[in-house]
């Protein structure tokens, strides 16, 4: 019937108005009680761009909307520190990790209380490698740790991208744990233990230039012809095998010794946002937004009643303890710093040996054992000679008995090495400062040719000088010479410590090592990259 | 157009829905009624009326587990109380600004002492307690053991109610503070106890920040008390609190060590401890309440006890008060509120903390009985067992101070 048609359309078309006024109502009724949409200004590491689908969806539900801006979450942890802390230019910042923030703030602004903050979700840096490397890795057992990275970093067959750690958090992280590995204390890295730099081998490791973790995820993708490993968030390494992109899918290798989780807090940084900071903690720790989280971007969720998915299930193995000291991070950055650019000749050890009737037995047997270990030929180690690098061999007894320059290169190049530390041409006299001069002059030279090298003499000794140039003469050279570099005698057998250790600290920052009372490898491991 | 007869039309009676007033008022009505109710009704305050809500803002640490509960919820609400928390770190929570903040919750004592003298502040009755204790793996268990730091903890019997069967490894053990401290400050690594472990980090035990957490201060003033122990009549240690302020800095630079060492602080370590990425560090501080709660949890999830996690009661122990310090007339009612709701106190027990007001109503006896049921076993704490003294507040602040000097300087509580 028509009629009665035409009447209950127009009885549905009034309902259907008025249900629409009555949403509107009750959806400015719920506005009024808080739900107004939020426009948030987020400062984010560079790898969260992933999370974009899943913000849509916060925005959805919440009516918070968080606007990011990305950046390498040392750069973003800088730019809060220094900025203004009463009118911040963000309202949260959303990092990888906090620790490096909380050092600066702590050092910037030591009365401020600490920022809100609350973990939403986890993932530990981690190497991934092609898997031939992860062959060569696991060559000797499942357990790969941080010197069989910079091994294999040192030989040149692990080029790797990792993001610059004076700028990214992951590249920060694994600065972090390859040094505490390498200090081998067991304990937090104090100053004292960043003295040395035994990461040459690990520097001469990454062939990549980028910045931040998301750029060196990009640089190791469009470069897989020369490099054949990347470190980084185990989430972006797992996000990139899933595209399916790669040649290979990269191996995971979570070294051994200790690895940094970054925990991916949300920080409050504008104290007038903490009812939509809530609000979007509330919701991203939910059950729903942690599966999405795990699902998507691979991370590993902190809600623990989320089943993890197979391939977040790997054990993470021990965590770093972390440094708490500025200076500490600061020095790591510097040391970086001064290797970057890929100038492993900047660096030149002059090593002076002793050859003399004394050495036969014991103590040449010692010094080839350093020897092998700095060639690689013991295993992995974090002071062995690394591609490209320069040092000379002096030997002598009454006088210089043989003077060689050597490149690290080829495995020719550390035969022939070896080959001169073999002779068993020994000589009856030692003239231990004449040849200490001789080194001195050589190294005098190579500053001349090579401008900026930084030049170190180490002195293998077991006897007293009774011939040749007093310690005296060879100091007035030194007056006439300029200062060139440190001298690190290392002393074991008769050799007088007194007149050693004299001589050492009037060149800057030389001391003696006393090899009596440790292992003669470990002396020379201790002062393997010192200066 | 057609003239003709007239047509009638028999009009069919009106429908109600059909009639001018419904169609004009009552369905509108009832439109705008019934989609208000269905946006509405999903925020509890309409079921409970219109009747205004209180909100108590409140800083808390460990506690938040009472004011995030749904059932403490539920029945703050039920007196129209609704409890939002900040979790900050006991500490940090009595050092930051207290602009706005009706309550304090800290942990215990050495946070307690900071707010002292805080105008208006009111102190409210303890209403549970819960010790102090290290949280570990399996793993750990056999390097502990074998650097005598572990023994058997004894389980709590009660003729009422039978031990639940337990055919597993225990996961109570008794930990021998002073061997610990010992074993700590002789640097000694994991894989000098146990090769299989691989792991040569330093035994160290993990806290949250000693400028924010109370159990983190705790942890600070019993490795005090065991380090300035001294030999009694039997030669056996006996710990000694420290007394005057150059004792206090004496025995903090003896001990600094121990907490320098682990660098930066763990970020939240005992909500981590409970996933798979706590298992990053072998042994975190943290409360009873929080490891029997998991426990009574991972019984009903899975049927069995959570055997891969294990707690560890120092000897000498702590028993932790967490105090409910009220700072506004919000607060003030909140508090009241806590102080005498017995369901609130029930479901506290159920949580795992050994509730002490009621006269006992919910104490020790009445928590190992709902263990019971659960299937959880509980350790036995003898009455008589040793306890450490924690220095006064203002020794634990020099020995705060001294641990983290030269690094930096907590935030001092705002005058």
């Amino acid at each position: 019937m028509p009629e009665a048609a035409a009447v209950m359309s127009k009885v549905v078309r009034r309902m259907a108005l008025l249900s629409v006024a009555a949403v509107l109502i009750a959806a400015l009724t719920g506005c009024a009680a808080g739900d107004a949409p939020v426009r948030l200004r987020v400062l984010a590491s560079s790898e969260l761009t992933d999370l974009r689908p899943l913000l849509a969806d916060l925005r959805e539900q919440t009516g918070v909307e968080l606007v990011m801006e990305h950046r390498g979450t040392i750069d973003a942890s800088d730019a809060i520190a220094d900025g203004d802390q009463d009118n911040p230019e963000f309202d949260l910042a959303w990092l990888s990790s906090d620790r490096y923030l909380e050092l600066a703030l702590r050092k910037h602004h030591p009365d401020r209380p600490p920022l809100l903050s609350t973990t939403i979700m986890t993932s530990p840096v981690v190497v991934g490698v092609t898997p031939d490397v992860a062959d060569k890795l696991t060559a000797n057992g499942p357990d790969v740790n941080w010197a069989d990275i910079a091994d294999l970093g040192a030989t040149g067959e692990l080029r790797f991208a990792m993001g610059d750690p004076r700028h990214s958090g992951s590249g920060l992280a694994a600065l972090v744990g390859v040094a505490t590995a390498a200090a081998d204390t067991g304990h937090a890295l104090q100053p004292e233990d960043v003295r040395c730099d035994r990461l040459a081998g690990f520097h001469t490791g990454r062939k990549g230039h980028s910045d931040n973790a998301a750029d060196a995820a990009e640089e190791f993708a469009t470069s897989q012809d020369r490099l054949n490993g990347l470190i980084t968030y185990e989430s972006t390494l797992l996000t990139l095998n899933a595209e399916g992109g790669l040649e290979q899918p990269l191996r995971l290798i979570y070294p051994t010794d200790g690895i940094v989780l970054a925990d991916y807090p949300l920080l409050l940084l504008n104290d007038e946002r903490r009812a939509a900071y809530d609000k979007v903690v509330d919701w991203l720790r939910g059950d729903e937004a942690q599966q999405r989280i795990m699902d998507d971007t691979a991370r590993r969720p902190i809600n623990p009643a989320i089943r993890r998915s197979e391939r977040l299930t790997s054990a993470i193995g021990t965590a770093l303890y972390y440094p708490d000291d500025l200076d500490v991070i600061t020095k790591l950055q510097n040391n970086f710093h001064a290797f970057d650019g890929g100038e492993p000749a900047r660096r030149h050890v002059v090593f002076v040996l002793d050859y003399s009737g004394s050495m036969r037995g014991a103590g040449i047997a010692g010094l080839r054992a350093s020897f092998a270990e700095l060639t690689g030929a013991t295993g992995s180690s974090f002071v062995r000679f690394y591609q490209g690098e320069r040092f000379t061999v002096l030997r002598f007894a009454g006088g210089v008995l043989e003077e060689r320059e050597f490149t690290v290169g080829s495995e020719q190049d550390l035969a022939a090495l070896r080959a001169m530390i073999a002779t068993e041409d020994f000589g009856d006299t030692t003239a231990i400062w004449s040849a200490v001069d001789a080194a001195y002059a050589a190294g005098a030279r190579i500053q001349a040719a090579r401008p900026g090298t930084r030049i170190a003499v180490v002195l293998m000794t077991d006897g007293l000088n009774n011939t040749g140039i007093p310690a005296d003469a060879f100091l007035a050279n030194q007056g006439m010479r300029g200062a060139v570099g440190p001298l690190f005698p290392i002393r074991f057998g008769a050799a007088d410590p007194a007149e050693l250790s004299y001589v050492a600290s009037r060149t800057p920052g030389g001391r003696m090592v006393d090899a009596t009372t440790e292992p003669l490898t470990e002396a020379f491991e201790e002062t393997r990259g010192c200066f | 157009m057609t003239n003709g007869e007239p047509l009638l039309h028999v009009r069919r009676p009106t429908a109600f829905y059909q009639r001018r007033g419904f169609q004009r008022w009552v369905a509108p009505l009832a439109v705008v009624v019934l989609v208000g109710l269905a946006v509405l009704t999903p925020n509890n305050a309409l079921l409970l009326g219109v009747e205004h809500l209180m909100v108590a803002e409140g800083n808390v640490g460990s506690k938040k587990v009472l004011f995030n509960d749904p059932q403490i919820q539920d029945r703050l609400l039920r007196q129209h109380i609704q409890v939002r928390v900040t979790e900050k770190g006991s500490r940090a929570g009595v050092t930051s600004s207290l602009k706005g903040v009706d309550f304090v919750f800290p942990s215990g004592q050495p946070a307690k002492d900071l707010i002292k003298g805080h105008d208006g502040a009111r102190e409210h009755p303890p209403l549970f307690t819960s010790p102090i204790a290290f949280a570990t793996y399996r793993e750990y268990v056999p390097a502990l053991t074998k650097a005598g730091v572990l023994s058997e903890m004894p389980l709590a019997r009660d003729s009422e109610s039978p031990i639940p069967r337990d055919d597993g490894p225990p996961i109570f053990y008794r930990l021998n503070l002073y061997r610990f401290v010992e074993v700590m400050r002789e640097e000694t690594r994991w894989s000098e106890l146990d090769p299989t472990l691989k792991r040569d980090n330093q035994i160290l035990a993990q806290t949250s920040d000693l400028c924010d957490a109370n159990h983190a201060a705790t942890y600070l003033g019993m490795v005090a008390y065991a380090e300035n122990s001294e030999p009694d009549t039997d030669g056996n240690p006996r710990g000694r609190p420290v007394t005057d302020p150059a004792q206090a800095t004496a025995v903090a630079e003896r001990v600094r060590p121990i907490f320098r060492q682990r660098g930066m602080a763990a970020e939240a370590p005992q909500d981590l401890y409970f996933v798979d990425e706590g298992r990053q560090w072998p042994i975190v501080v943290l409360y009873e309440h929080q490891f029997l709660s998991h426990q009574v949890e991972a019984r009903e999830r899975s049927g069995d006890l959570d055997r891969d996690r294990v707690l560890l009661y120092p000897d000498p122990g702590f028993m932790t008060q967490p105090i409910m310090v009220s700072l506004t007339e919000n607060g003030h009612k909140l508090g009241d509120v806590l102080d005498s709701d017995m369901v609130i106190h029930r479901r506290a027990l159920e949580l795992g903390f050994r509730v002490v007001t009621d006269g006992g109503l919910f104490g020790s006896k009445e928590l190992q009985r709902y263990l019971a049921d659960k299937g959880v076993p509980m350790p036995a704490l003898a009455e008589n067992a040793t306890t450490v003294e924690l220095p006064d507040g203002a020794l634990l602040e020099i020995m705060i101070d001294e641990v983290l000097r030269g690094i930096r300087t907590c935030p001092k509580p705002p005058q």
